[in-house]
């Protein structure tokens, strides 16, 4: 469900990242088969991948584990979620998992790393924006 | 409705005059970039899948553009 929240919250910024020039991409850690459904729900219109064997997230150091879903900030996030009308689904993936965010290139510059702490600690659209921002001449 | 990142955003401005993003994300990404040792061209190797099941290797994704990958914990 926050995942949905997440994604259907990114969609609104997609014209900003196109207009500093940059790609957005949302991976997710389940099957390629659940991509179509979670791009009807969210109304995300970027590229959307599946990394089904977390690979990329193991890389990334992204945590994983029960604990990270307990606690005050991922009750609130369920809560936030719910009154924006967001309603869980089936889920697809590990529910232990947990997400991120990493920007990247032109080639393999690493230039920002976002690592959730908690369940709903999801990565700031802003900061995103600003690190895109910083590899734009025109802006 | 405000969100949980309004209310912060809101409350640190309020209380201490912060901008929350300002102080919070930088802080976020000098620590992350400084602490962490991610290995780009192990991660670029991998290749992951589109809704049609065909596979894109990463380092295309970044080759010749800034790409912001959002890394979400479930499709559900």
């Amino acid at each position: 469900m926050l995942c949905r929240q997440q994604v259907a919250e990114l969609s609104e910024y997609e014209d900003q990242f196109s207009a500093k020039q940059s790609r957005l991409v949302v991976i997710g850690p389940g099957e390629a088969v659940h991509l179509a459904e979670f791009r009807k729900v969210t109304g995300f219109r970027s590229e959307l991948f599946a990394d089904p064997s977390r690979e990329a997230y193991r890389i990334l150091g992204f945590s994983s584990g029960i604990s990270k879903l307990l606690g005050l900030k991922p009750l609130q996030s369920v809560f936030s979620a719910i009154k924006a009308g967001i309603r869980p689904g089936k889920l697809q993936g590990s529910a232990l998992q947990l997400g991120g965010a990493a920007v990247i290139g032109p080639g393999n510059e690493l230039r920002y790393l976002f690592r959730e702490k908690q369940a709903g600690d999801h990565p700031p659209v802003a900061a995103l924006l600003e690190v895109v921002s910083d590899g734009t001449s025109g802006d | 409705m405000i969100s949980n990142i309004d209310f912060l955003r809101q409350w640190a401005g309020g209380k201490f005059g912060l901008n929350i993003e300002d102080v919070w994300c930088r802080d976020m990404k000098k620590e992350n970039m400084e602490a962490y040792n991610v290995s780009v061209e192990q991660l670029g190797q991998l290749g992951v899948y589109d809704q049609k099941g065909q596979k894109t290797t990463l380092s295309d994704l970044w080759a010749s553009q800034t790409t912001v990958l959002v890394f979400v914990r479930h499709f559900g």
